[in-house]
């Protein structure tokens, strides 16, 4: 970085606190977190060391593989789920709510859950598909069934469809966003060239959108891939995703080194989902 | 216009809410036509280019394209195609898949038809180009050769040049004048630039608030305009309050404010009452130095100098209207004194005097 001399003192005052900032809380945990994967664990306490017993039980151990690959698939279908339902609901933003006052509430209707606790909308899923929640009381009521069922709660259905509640804004606004930023003579264009609606969508609109789509996609795939809250208050047994596990080496199971490894690897994957994403994009990267 | 007529509306009207964009129109495009919707903006001619294409629907009247009733059609059932102000060209497609888009894709001759289109265009170097690596003339003609690859029966066009810089503008005026020969169908062009409107239309529509102020060749517009609007909006015009005197066959006497009397003329050979209010339209370039028929003195108060010619800005004795006078340099002797402050005389033609009834304007 090239300063110019006369500015120093003033790029000092701005941006010190900033840069140690970052540097002390973002930069140097991840430097502990990374050498503390090299550790050997001697009960109870650890020692420093540089050695890959860690990363060998990870990869040989079927447990810690099997429940990557869980998380990604339940991470890929809320991804899946999210733009099946995101994506129509951002075009109705876009294209269809002609009056702007109405398209900003019901953008604002899509945006506020994020204002409200995380916890809380989580936790409100196990009130509805509880034993004695409200899906079931509904379904008593209207007689479909006599007893209420525990089938709804405690899998990885309701692990789906809790985490596509709640990352569901993060699909919407990146598409909604890429969407309203399609001039709208091209759709007159399509039309004028006799191209009906559908094809105009398939032709120019959903091309038009696919760095909208691959920005929701990347964010809702790497925020299931690292949640904890989920799988413990409505994933059952075979909910357990790769962050519980993680956080259960730095608490029941006391390993930290393990535990550091785990989060090494976790970062090298999301990073990995990151890096294809941009590519994804700059492959797709169009001109307006 | 013997042609047949290729589009037709009748009695076309256009609101939003409570604004009508267009009232009760009546308009007709011969086949193979060049036709201009001149006006400022917000007079109506857009929309009447949009409802034409299909992209608004009319309040209320009927529009037909090729001898079909397209009132109620969506745009892309019409025979007709559209070149956009802005181009509208698709960003994440090459030039030849731009202008391939309209076509069938199985249709075997497909390739063919957008060679022969970037050709008519003079594009075909650039057929594998993205969109954002043209220029503006360019994407022009990119533009053109997408709208007409489909051989539309009417070429839509909106403002087509507004986006492009003055020398450029000249030369796509005698492009698509050529484009319009060749293909020999039916040209329907929006514009705020009455040069352009001149010197490229078979004829040309006025426009002024949603109305159809004069329909005409526009060599008819510029000699005999209905009205002083049209006057002033095709080749300027100095619009000067005046009252009518006597009549004198062909020949209207008036006169000005601080007493100036001058012959002049009323289109439809009109009559006025004694006394009655009128307008007076003297195109700049009919304004000559020197006396003659119609003298008018005056004190020059702004000298324009423009290469072949000269503007003036000058005030009649006795009067408070400023009139701009255009003088070719070619006439002048060089004895004139035209400099600010000086006094002229000018003098102008009776026949170039249009006198219009003063509640027209």
């Amino acid at each position: 970085m090239k300063l110019d001399r006369r500015n120093a003192p003033g790029f000092l005052a701005l941006f010190s606190l900033p840069l140690i900032w970052s540097l002390l809380l973002l930069i140097v945990p991840y430097l502990i977190m990374i050498s503390v994967g090299f550790w050997l664990r001697k009960y109870p306490t650890f020692v420093p060391d540089f050695q890959f017993a860690n990363y060998a039980q990870i990869f040989t151990d079927p447990q810690y593989i099997g429940v990557i690959l869980r998380t990604a698939k339940i991470a890929a279908c809320v991804t899946v789920l999210a733009t099946i339902l995101g994506y129509p609901l951002a075009y109705l933003l876009a294209f269809t709510v002609r009056s702007p006052g109405l398209r900003n509430l019901m953008y604002l209707m899509v945006i506020v859950p994020l204002w409200v606790s995380y916890l809380l909308r989580a936790y409100t899923w196990k009130t509805i598909l509880g034993t004695n929640g409200v899906l079931n009381s509904f379904l008593q009521s209207l007689g479909l069934i006599d007893a209420p069922l525990d089938i709804f709660l405690y899998n990885q259905t309701a692990m789906v469809i809790t985490l596509t509640y709640i990352f569901i804004p993060f699909m919407v606004m990146p598409i909604f966003s890429s969407l309203e930023n399609i001039p709208r003579n091209l759709i007159e264009a399509s039309e004028d060239l006799g191209i009906g609606p559908f094809g105009t969508f398939l032709k120019v609109v959903l091309p038009l959108s696919w760095g909208g789509i691959l920005a929701g996609a990347t964010v809702t795939f790497c925020l299931t891939f690292g949640d904890f809250v989920a799988p413990v208050l409505v994933g059952g047994p075979d909910g357990t995703m790769i962050a519980n596990v993680l956080q259960n080496q730095f608490g029941a199971a006391l390993n930290w080194p393990l535990g550091s490894a785990l989060a090494t690897l976790v970062l090298l994957l999301v990073m990995a989902i990151l890096w294809l994403s941009s590519r994804l994009d700059r492959t797709a990267r169009i001109t307006l | 216009m013997a042609a047949r007529p290729i589009v037709t509306l009748d009695g076309v009207t256009k609101n939003y809410g409570t604004f009508r964009a267009l009232e009760r129109t009546d308009l007709t495009l011969a086949e193979g036509e060049f036709v201009t919707l001149l006006g400022p903006s917000g007079c109506g001619k857009t929309t009447t280019l949009r409802l034409i294409g299909g992209f608004e629907h009319a309040t209320s009247g009927r529009i037909q394209i090729d001898g079909r009733d397209m009132t109620e059609s969506a745009a892309y059932l019409r025979p007709v195609n559209t070149v956009f102000q802005d181009y509208a060209l698709f960003p994440h497609m090459t030039v030849a898949e731009n202008i391939a888009y309209g076509l069938n894709r199985r249709d075997p001759t497909v390739a063919g038809q957008v060679s022969d289109a970037l050709d008519l265009v003079g594009l075909g170097a650039l057929r594998d180009r993205n969109p954002h690596q043209l220029s503006g003339g360019q994407k022009q003609r990119v533009a053109m050769a997408r709208a007409i690859v489909r051989r539309p029966r009417v070429l839509l066009l909106d403002e087509p040049l507004s986006a492009l810089d003055v020398k450029l503008r000249e030369g796509m005026q005698i492009e698509l004048k050529r484009i319009h020969r060749e293909l020999g169908i039916a040209f329907l062009m929006v514009t705020h630039d009455q040069g352009e409107a001149m010197s490229m239309s078979d004829r040309i529509v006025v426009m002024q608030s949603g109305k159809i102020r004069q329909i005409g060749r526009p060599e008819e517009l510029y000699d005999a305009p209905a009205s002083p609007y049209v006057a002033d909006f095709i080749g300027g015009s100095n619009l000067i309050d005046a009252t009518h005197v006597t009549r004198d066959g062909e020949l209207h006497r008036i006169e000005l404010a601080g007493g100036i009397r001058l012959q002049g003329i009323a289109r439809d050979g009109r009559g006025f009452a004694t006394g009655a209010p009128l307008v007076a339209a003297l195109r700049p370039e009919a304004l000559r130095l020197g006396p003659g028929e119609n003298t008018i003195p005056c004190r020059i108060t702004e000298v324009n100098f423009q290469g072949d010619r000269i503007r003036l800005e000058v005030i009649p004795t006795g009067s408070s209207a400023r009139l701009s006078v255009q003088v070719q340099r070619v006439g002048l002797t060089g004895g004139e004194k035209l400099t600010h402050g000086a006094d002229v005389t000018l003098s102008i033609a009776p026949k170039d005097v249009m006198l219009f009834p003063a509640e027209a304007s």
